[in-house]
This record gives C-alpha cells, structure tokens and sequence, in this order.
C-alpha cells in the first residue's frame, strides 16, 4: 500500500527512564471482528529528544527516522500539538480550556511565573550531533600542565 | 444474537462497508477535537458516533484519534505527509456536513477512484499474461500447450517445417471454393 518513506505518528509521552528519548504512547483504533467496533489500541514508541522538550502528557507527533539511532531509539519529537496544561487552540491561536480562552492579562495577575511553552520547531534535533557531546566534556579532567600538578 | 445498545446497525459489516469517503494517500492522521457537552458540539459527537467507523474502516492505514474537552470549539485537525496541516472547524455543524466538507477537501475523487479500480481490475484479470500478472505465460495453463523450452513441439507445428506457399493458396477457413463469390454492392 502507502510507502512508509515518511512515517508520522501522533502520540502522548508517557514516563521513561531514557536520558535522551521520549517514550511516546501511540493509540490506533482496531475493528474487533466479532462485535464489529473500533477499540483503541496501545503502542509505544522511542522517540529521539535530546534536550528534553517535552514533557510526561504531552501530545506529540513523531516521525520514522531514516537510520535507527539505537535499537529502540527508531523515531524522533517531530511536533509538540498540545502541551500539557497549556492547550492552545489552533483555530484562533490562544490558550484555553474546555470551557472558555484564557485572558493572558488576568493570569499574568494570578499567576507570576507560567510554565515554559516550548514548541519543539526551535530547538534544532541535531541527529549529527553526538548524543555525548556534553558541555562538560570540552574542559579537559585535569590540566595538562606539568606546573599545575602538585606533586 | 440480538443487537444489542445504541445504535447497534453501526455494528454490522454492511454498515461499515457503506463509506464513501476515500481519503487521500497524504493524509496520514485524523484528529477531532470535541466537548462531551454542548449544542455546539453536537454535530462533532454525531460523527465521530456514526461516521468515524466508516472513515476508519475504509481507510486503514490513516490514524484516527479523538480528543475530548480540551478546546472550548470542536475541530478536525489532519497531518499530512509533508507536515502540512489542515484544519477543519466543525463547530455547529451537522454530521452530514462534515462529512460533507471532508470529502470536498480530502477525499480521493470520482476520477481518481476509477483509475484505481480499473488498475486493480488490470491485475486481477485472468486474461493477461506476463511478467506482472498472475501468470507468465499461457503455457502454465494445465490443458494448454505445454513450453517448447521443455516439451518440444510436434513436427508439423515448428515454423520451419510449415509450407507456407502452399498455405497461403488455399481459401480461408469457412469458404468453400465451389461457391462463387457474392458481388458487393459498391455505395
């Protein structure tokens, strides 16, 4: 049938112990063929997100990379569609809730310090970047001086 | 076995298999977005009860997902392929119209959907033979005349033992030469 060149899931992240991915829960409808309904059916899926942009109950859509990075490791955060606890509406654009849009003036009264809204488009998911490259790893462990050693 | 809750027709094969929305090979995921309360969302409610099974069931390869009170407006939310997005605003709609709308902008058209069906048609044929099709040659019939490559042909069917000079004076096949012809009639 379809070609899976360009596979793109949608999915909620669901907690993980991995440093550098996200564990995305991805619900498809199957037909039981006995009582002839659609039941949604669970499966997971490791998605590439190094900087951790997202959060546990986020809906995220997730895309097949071209080469596994590792065993698991078969996809990455393409998108973050609806943030949790900061749903924003893409009709008109502005946050709200089942009920009502937020007045942004009102919250800023109430609230001092909202949650980071992070999309997922800004940040670059350098796959050529290695996974490693850590900040700490440029300074060296200990100085390659001969005078800086105390002996 | 009795039909059993609301609505129990949308549980029959026959019921499913009456969907006519086509979608396009791009789209690849489906999202509505509704209230479980609200006149404005009843049409939403409406489809996703007694249309989404049919889109389902006639495209099953495509994600379908339902979202529920998270935006104060109900609204179908496709991806595509490419990335690209099309959003679909369903408020105070009926189910009808929506499903409607979703055709008009997603759904494979008439044109499309015969090409398709005469493709499939092409392949399933029994009469064509070749490489792509179910059969190579006319020579795997069981009945027909077997391969050359493995069974020679008689003496008298090899082209190189065939008079044709001899062939080509006779009449053809279903004239007798005693009967003189018929002069036509020139317009």
């Amino acid at each position: 049938m379809a070609s899976h060149s360009s596979r793109i899931l949608l999915g909620q992240v669901v907690q993980s112990k991995l440093r550098d991915a996200a564990k995305v829960q991805i619900t498809r409808l199957v037909l039981d063929e006995y009582v002839m309904q659609y039941f949604p059916n669970k499966s997971k899926v490791f998605a590439f997100d190094p900087k951790k942009v997202t959060k546990v109950g986020d809906i995220v859509l997730v895309k097949e990379l071209e080469a596994k990075r590792t065993a698991f490791i078969t996809h990455k955060i393409e998108k973050i569609i609806y943030s949790v606890g900061n749903v924003r509406d893409p009709i008109t654009g502005r946050r709200c809730d089942s009920k009502s849009y937020w007045d942004e003036d009102e919250r800023k009264k109430l609230f001092e310090k909202e949650p980071e809204e992070k999309t997922g488009l800004d940040e670059t998911f350098a796959e050529k970047r290695s996974v490693y490259e850590d900040d700490r790893m440029k300074e060296p462990i200990m100085s390659l001086d001969r005078k800086d050693w105390k002996i | 076995m009795p039909m059993k809750g609301k609505f129990p027709l949308r549980r029959t094969l026959r019921y499913l298999e009456r969907g006519n929305v086509y979608l396009r090979d791009t789209v690849k995921i489906v999202t509505i977005n509704y209230n479980t309360l609200g006149e404005t969302h009843k049409g939403a409610r409406d489809f996703v009860f007694y249309n989404l099974p049919q889109l389902q069931y006639k495209n099953q390869n495509v994600q379908m997902q339902t979202f529920k009170n998270l935006t104060p407006s109900p609204f179908i939310r496709c991806f595509l392929n490419d990335g690209d997005e099309v959003l679909i605003d369903i408020d105070s709609k009926s189910n009808t119209s929506i499903l409607e709308h979703v055709k008009k902008l997603l759904g494979k058209s008439e044109e499309i959907l015969s090409a398709e069906r005469k493709a499939r048609e092409k392949k399933t044929n029994p009469a064509n033979f070749g490489r792509e099709f179910a059969r190579e040659c006319i020579c795997q019939v069981p009945g027909q005349v077997p391969c050359p490559s493995v069974v020679p042909l008689p003496e008298e069917l090899r082209g190189k033992n065939i008079d044709y000079r001899t062939l080509l004076l006779k009449p053809a096949r279903g004239r007798d030469p005693n009967i003189p012809d018929e002069e036509e009639e020139e317009d």
